[in-house]
């Protein structure tokens, strides 16, 4: 039984057992009380007669006469004379007749008087005995009125009674569930803190689990920041703040590997005359210079989505901008700021050189390097600040206005022109956890499938994803159905989608429609999406907390910082992003980083799983640095 | 002897000797009294013929006894005593007569119904005399319609009611069907109904010395 119904009994059982109480207490008093006054009654009544009988020498007719005047103007059930011999001289009895309460009522409490007695005499003669007993109907009906006035006052005292035992419980309902809910999502890791309840022992019990949550969050973030300061001595230059070399070319490598991309654009900077500068305002002067164009390029990367700035060595910038098609007024922007801020460092001659390019998907990284860098060096051999761009060759027909992808996009949906492709994410064992599952398109009956790098970023610009994700996640639901056997199915949504109010209604819709089904499904939104409009994530994640399904981040790792802000959302796992997988078998790379994750990460009970891992030297690195999972080229199905 | 004497007394007559001398004692009555009390009773006892009760029992208490006044002996204006009150103080007015006579009658086998307590008027000095006062007797019944016999504290010897012209009944009790109180409860504690009348207070008071 639960605590609350429990006090309620407690105060009910309490609040009936005092009144009947009362009222039992007060009944036997006023029955007492009644029956004391009834014979007191007909202890005088007798003697009375009996005196004024005395007084008159009466005879028999007499004694009659003042019984029956006596008996007929008064309230008597029995008046009786009998000589001094013990016969009866007179005798008056009223009929019996309904006394006016319930006959229960009066069996149960009987009013016992004595009769009254006294002897009549005549001078010094015995005339006899009378005896005398008073009509007790009014004594029953006093009382029987008088309990049922105390039941309507104890009724009412009832009443009230519960009525402010209601509100007492109702006030400490309140605080209890609050405590109950704060323990039941700690159960879940999602650790979050509750107003404290102003009932003394509620209170204690809030204030120490919140201050236990405090504690637990507040060395989340010291952990945090310490692994920050770890990744970004591995991964950053020191003087920049930007990303190194290594980092700069991981993520090449990732985004040219990864089946979703589209390829990007990379664009190299060169500052012109370093050395020049050097010699001119001496090193620190140089030092600010470095620094001011690292702001310039980190600038443009704020505004970005996915973007990244790096500097490859002394005089070398990059920036590389995965899914843009259109670098060239990034690049001339950038140029220009530069110039800009070069002018105090300057005198004469070219701040900057700026190479470019759009890179399709697949090249391996150093081709595009090689090609980027050769229009570097074409910029640099014209002298003058200027920019150059590097031609690749591109492969594949793509649709050029948005009406015409929109057009395309919607057909291929109608037609069901849709499937599923996955890949299997496994443990570190090699069980299958679940398998990850791209969309692909068919843009025309006859054409190639699409990988979701194809379609997705213009998908996004004209607001279709939400679409495009719901088949993605009806198909996986379907598939789910028809195999029991496959443990789980990842679905990726994407960050317009999950801003979409629509969208969630029908996803959730979807979701209750299969509940089995359902319960086998991860559905993952990537850092980037997840991070900028973490309100709508967190929405997201709350609404989708009773479905059944598990949620997650893929694609995790430069918002590591802010690791802070999901402790409290409940998450199943995450994903960490490729380019911090790759070369982890190496010497310096980001084995410590991802230690001190997957400890964090764990500790508020993500599952932890690495993407984008190309080789088995890499594959046994996991196991070291604690993860729980892995997907890439080097996970293979088990058949 | 006494001892049985006592113990004889005692069954026959539902006594508590040692309650009722104990009461004595915390009223500062003298125990040689109480002895005499105790024998006078025992005699009485024995004897065959009621008239020679009825002699014993009121010799003793008009000889021992002192006619007083209530609010000499008690202080107030009209008290009446118990038994063992009026044996201790060795006082009483005609009520504490009666009463005592009343009691130890009924103690040496004196059936209640024939004996009254009766409220008189009595004519003082002479049978012309004018001076009237209010009275108390004991009167016995030897049959429920004969003459009763008179037992008074101003006319020492027993007579039958026709020889006491100076005397002329107003009404008369005895302890028969009168009501104690419920259940002998405490008239003054919880649920009680105050005061009881001045003759059920003074049977309440002689039960508690020991007259069961």
């Amino acid at each position: 039984m639960s605590m609350y119904r429990q006090l309620w009994l407690a105060i009910i059982t309490s609040t009936l057992l005092a009144l009947l109480g009362s009222l039992l207490a007060s009944t036997l008093s006023a029955r007492s009380y009644l029956s004391e006054q009834l014979s007191m009654k007909n202890a005088d009544n007798a003697a009375a007669l009996a005196l004024s009988l005395s007084q008159k020498a009466p005879d028999a007719v007499e004694v009659e006469l003042v019984v029956s005047a006596l008996f007929d103007s008064g309230h008597y059930e029995l008046i009786r004379v009998t000589d001094p011999f013990g016969k009866v001289m007179v005798e008056r009895r009223a009929a019996p007749n309904n006394n006016g309460v319930p006959g229960w009522f009066s069996r149960a409490l009987p009013i016992v008087a004595e009769s009254g007695q006294a002897q009549i005499s005549s001078g010094w003669k015995q005339i006899g005995t009378i005896e005398l007993v008073s009509h007790s109907r009014f004594a029953y009906r006093a009382l029987w009125s008088s309990v049922l006035e105390m039941i309507g006052a104890l009724a009412v005292a009832g009443l009230i009674g519960g009525y402010l035992g209601s509100l007492v419980l109702s006030r400490l309902r309140k605080p209890l569930t609050s405590v109950i809910d704060q323990a039941k999502a700690i159960t879940e890791r999602r650790f979050v803190t509750i107003d404290e309840p102003r009932v003394p022992e509620l209170h204690q019990l809030a204030a120490a689990m919140n201050g236990a949550v405090v504690r637990l969050k507040t060395m989340f973030d010291d952990e945090a920041a310490r692994l920050e300061m770890v990744r970004r001595e591995v991964n950053c230059d020191p003087l920049t703040g930007l990303a190194n070399r290594n980092n700069f070319l991981a993520q090449l490598r990732a985004d040219l590997a990864d089946d979703e991309s589209l390829g990007g654009a990379l664009i190299l900077i060169r500052v012109a005359d370093l050395t020049g500068v050097n010699h001119r305002l001496g090193r620190e002067a140089t030092d600010d210079f470095l620094k001011r164009v690292g702001a310039a390029i980190a600038a443009v990367v704020v505004d970005i989505p996915d973007s990244l700035g790096a500097r490859l060595n002394g005089a070398d910038y990059a920036l590389l901008l995965p899914r843009s098609k259109e670098p060239r007024q990034v690049a001339e922007a950038l140029l220009a700021t530069l110039i800009r801020e070069g002018e105090s460092f300057i005198d004469e001659g070219p701040t900057a050189f700026v190479g470019f390019g759009h890179y399709p998907r697949g090249l391996d990284a150093s081709t595009v390097l090689a090609q980027v860098d050769a229009a570097l060096a074409a910029a640099e051999s014209q002298g003058d600040n200027a920019i150059h761009e590097a031609r690749f060759v591109a492969d594949e027909e793509t649709p050029t206005s948005g009406d015409e992808w929109a057009r395309l996009i919607r057909r291929a949906l109608d037609q069901h022109w849709v499937r599923l492709i996955s890949f299997p994410v496994t443990d570190l064992a090699g069980r299958l956890i679940h398998r990850e599952c791209p969309l692909r398109l068919m843009l025309d009956e006859h054409g190639d499938w699409l990988p979701a790098g194809r379609f997705l970023p213009m998908a996004e610009r004209l607001k279709l994803t939400p679409q495009i994700d719901l088949t993605a996640v009806s198909l996986g639901l379907e598939q789910l159905a028809a195999d029991s056997t496959i443990p789980g199915l990842a679905i990726n949504l994407s960050a317009s989608s999950i801003q979409d109010q629509d969208f969630r209604r029908q996803l959730l819709e979807q979701l209750h429609r299969q509940p089995t089904a359902a319960s086998r499904l991860w559905l993952e939104v990537a850092e980037t999406g997840a991070f900028h409009h973490f309100d709508a994530f967190r929405n997201i994640v709350g609404a989708l907390k009773g479905t059944g399904c598990r949620l997650g981040i893929e694609h995790f790792g430069r918002h590591f910082s802010q690791i802070g802000l999901i402790h409290d959302l409940g998450l199943d796992y995450i994903k960490v992003d490729a380019s911090f997988i790759r070369g982890l078998d190496e010497e310096g790379g980001n084995r410590n980083f991802l230690q001190g994750l997957s400890i964090i990460a764990h500790g508020i009970g993500l599952t932890v799983i690495a993407e984008g891992v190309a080789t088995s030297t890499e594959l046994a690195a996991l196991s070291d640095v604690g993860f729980d999972g892995a997907t890439g080229p080097a996970i293979k199905d088990a058949d | 002897m006494l001892v049985a004497l006592c113990l004889g007394l005692n069954a026959a007559a539902g006594l508590d000797l040692d309650r009722l001398f104990a009461s004595l004692q915390a009223l500062g009555g003298v125990e040689s009294n109480f002895r005499d009390w105790q024998r006078m009773m025992a005699g009485a006892q024995e004897m065959p013929d009621v008239t020679d009760k009825l002699r014993r029992v009121n010799e003793f208490f008009n000889r021992r006894i002192q006619f007083a006044d209530d609010m000499e002996v008690w202080g107030q204006s009209d008290y009446w005593a118990t038994p063992m009150e009026t044996l201790a103080k060795g006082k009483g007015d005609c009520e504490d007569f009666t009463i005592a006579k009343y009691f130890t009658l009924l103690n040496v086998g004196i059936p209640n119904d024939q004996l009254r307590l009766v409220y008189v008027k009595a004519r003082i000095g002479g049978p012309n005399s004018a001076i009237v006062q209010a009275h108390m007797v004991l009167a016995y019944y030897p049959a429920p319609n004969a003459e009763p016999v008179v037992l008074d504290n101003l006319i020492t010897d027993i007579r039958p009611a026709s020889r006491r012209p100076d005397l002329t009944p107003v009404f008369s009790f005895n302890s028969q069907g009168i009501w104690q109180g419920a259940g002998g409860m405490d008239p003054q504690g919880a649920g009680g109904i105050g005061r009881l009348s001045r003759w059920q207070d003074l049977l309440r008071r002689a039960r508690q010395e020991g007259f069961d």
